[in-house]
């Protein structure tokens, strides 16, 4: 007993190597690939469309400027600010800030989440390594040669469902070419290779080659995108400037039809082009059953679902209240430029979404689909059901599906990466074990998760329901919390002062209150709206319940008149439990050991 | 494609590539601090390889 307490001391008090980054650039192509993932090429182009390009991006802006870069520069100080007391975690660095023990077990959700994520993010990364297989091999090219598009949809969604195992429990766990269970295997190792390696020789050396090499594959796949001209002369108007138009213009012009009583009037197809447009216009004016409306940006703008869409898109796409950005800070000095790591990060992130997303998925797939097949589809429903089938029409569309395909899987690891290192960086704070160990026993933990979530594949409802709670809940939860700490408990004053050190730029004065004020109160806003919306069932439209309780995540835990409890979510949220429960078991254990590290030091 | 989404597409495509570009500018010439980091003097159990 007494040896094992020796043990402990000696390592916890013998100088050892320590964790840091190699070069400035590292640092922010790490964070920058912790950002850019699926949602940056196949979420936020599906948002844009659906709300209207031009309203859209103005609420877009605005979230970036009030919540999305400022939350993120108060991630960057509080993980610096941390981590010059010795501190990696949220855990312990939420606790030092808070001065306040409540604090440690609110910043377990800064370690929570990314692990969580990272057990179906695995999964998600295998979808994109499979699908590259899949293009190269040729296991992609489904159906026979003159099928029309309409008859190829329903093949591309099956062998979704086949390869994911959407069909049945277990079904995805196999090792076939056109199952998931293979690939699965594969990024799973790759991650804790390369995880193992370090925070220079392994996330920062991968992301330093990774992330050009996806900007460079997203650019061709752009260039042939912006060179796909009219591909089928027959339908004239499923043209890449429609397209373009389809996704960016301001004012959408809308086929309506008339819904359940004479008021009521259901959207039932964006319309883009002048043609298109004049004969919908031409039926329309015949029929007392449809109509043509123009709905301006402005009248958009007054659509909160539209505000609660760009402020979520910005939150989840800079991977605000993560728990990521804190830790990999908290490897930086004070010499380091914070300010500009952390506007270049954002930036980068911002440059693959607009620039990049922004200009291929959803014009690629109206060329070859037209709005009838874009609209409505959702992140995996455009990613891996409409893009394969819109490469699949292409000239020489296996290779550029396989580009895709392995542009989205390195854009998934340099994110999957950033999510085992505060798990890495908690473990080795509070128990007596080295990186190694570390690496050893989160692998343990998180493939017992995957696990679950991968045998779990009916209606891929364990890994929404998760992503859901975890993956949106808990972040605008962290968010919050570390922005009210870094504004009201450390103070705006001292935290720009901790911010700028070793800045070259100086942020103007009114950041201040855009911190201690807007930023919380924009956040909150945003917090209860996609509360009321997607916990309570509450319609943001017209502001009223909808008499149906309370929305479908909360209907599949606790059941509801005529919807049976779903079993799947269950389980996915006593997972979710579990895991929280564990980790706040460390916590608690560490007391000593978290305390005696920022004994004595000023808060 | 209005004259309308031309601009809300380049506007808002120049901007973030202008700020990207000047981002990575700023940081490629940002003399020493560019390459290498000043990491931290600070004791963690970690990559502690004696421990082995």
């Amino acid at each position: 007993m007494e040896n094992k307490e020796d043990d402990r001391t000696r390592r916890m008090s013998s100088p050892q190597k320590k964790e840091k980054w190699n070069s400035r650039l590292g640092v922010i192509l790490a964070v920058a690939g912790s950002a850019v993932g699926l949602g940056n090429f196949l979420r936020f182009p599906g948002q844009a469309a659906q709300y209207g390009g031009g309203a859209f991006m103005t609420a877009y802006f605005i979230s970036l400027l009030l919540i999305g870069i400022p939350i993120c520069w108060v991630e960057w100080t509080l993980g610096r600010y941390g981590g010059q007391r010795g501190l990696n975690s949220s855990p312990g660095i939420l606790g030092f800030v808070s001065g306040h023990p409540a604090g440690k077990y609110l910043g377990v959700l800064g370690v929570i989440i990314p692990v969580i994520i990272y057990m179906y993010y695995v999964y998600i990364e295998a979808w994109c390594l499979g699908y590259a297989v899949n293009f190269v091999t040729g296991g992609l090219n489904l159906g026979e040669e003159g099928m029309a598009v309409s008859e190829l949809v329903p093949l591309y969604g099956g062998f979704f469902e086949r390869f994911v195992g959407a069909n049945a429990d277990g079904s995805a766990v196999g090792l076939n070419m056109d199952q998931v269970g293979i690939y699965l295997l594969i990024v799973f190792l790759l991650n804790f290779v390369l995880i193992f390696r370090g925070l220079s020789k392994g996330i920062e050396w991968f992301c330093k080659y990774a992330m050009p090499a996806l900007v460079l594959l997203a650019v061709v796949i752009l260039v042939r995108v912006l060179t796909l001209g009219t591909p089928d002369p027959a339908k004239p108007d499923q043209n890449i400037v429609n397209g373009l138009g389809y996704m960016w213009n301001p004012t959408q012009v809308v086929l309506q039809e008339q819904g359940d009583s004479p008021d009521v009037w259901v959207d039932k197809q964006v319309l883009v082009g002048a043609d298109v447009i004049a004969s919908q216009r031409r039926a329309a004016a015949g029929s007392e059953e449809l109509r043509v409306v123009e709905k301006s940006m402005f009248s958009q703008l007054a659509n909160p679902l539209l505000w609660l869409a760009a402020a979520g898109q910005i939150f989840f796409s800079l991977s605000v209240g993560f728990g990521v950005i804190i830790t990999y800070a908290s490897y930086l000095s004070e010499k380091d430029d914070i300010v500009l790591s952390g506007l270049s990060a954002s930036s980068a992130n911002e440059f693959c979404e607009v620039t990049l997303g922004g200009l291929i998925s959803i014009p690629a797939a109206y060329v070859f689909l037209g709005a009838a097949g874009v609209a409505g589809m959702g992140t995996f429903g455009l990613g891996f059901n409409v893009l394969p089938l819109v490469f699949s029409q292409m000239p020489a569309g296996n290779i550029f599906g396989a580009i895709f395909f392995f542009l989205l899987f390195l854009a998934a690891v340099t994110s999957s990466l950033s999510m085992l290192q505060p798990g890495i960086a908690f473990l080795e704070e509070v128990l007596p074990i080295n990186r190694k160990q570390s690496v050893a026993l989160l692998g343990l933990v998180t493939s017992m998760g995957c696990i679950f979530i991968v045998y779990v594949s009916k209606g891929v409802k364990a890994l929404d329901t998760i992503d859901f709670w975890v993956g949106t809940f808990c972040l605008f939860v962290l968010a919050t919390i570390q922005v009210i700490l870094f504004a009201w408990v450390m103070g705006v004053d001292k935290g720009f002062k901790e911010m700028e050190k070793g800045a070259e730029l100086k942020l103007p004065k009114f950041m201040k209150w855009v911190i201690k004020y807007v930023s919380p109160t924009y956040l909150l806003i945003i917090f209860g709206m996609f509360t009321l919306q997607n916990v309570l069932g509450f319609d943001l439209q017209s502001f009223s319940f909808t008499g149906e309780g309370p929305a479908g995540y909360v209907k599949d835990l606790i059941g509801w008149e005529g919807h049976e409890p779903n079993q799947a979510a269950r389980l996915s949220v006593i997972l979710i439990g579990v895991v929280i429960l564990f980790l706040s078991i460390l916590v608690a254990g560490s007391k000593d050991h978290l305390e005696s590290k920022t004994e004595g030091m000023e808060k | 494609m209005t004259t309308s989404g031309w601009i809300i597409m380049l506007a808002s495509v120049g901007i973030v590539t202008g700020v990207f570009i000047l981002c990575l500018y700023k940081v490629l010439t940002g003399g020493d601090t560019a390459e290498h980091m000043h990491g931290l003097e600070q004791e963690t159990p970690d990559t502690d390889e004696s421990s082995n």
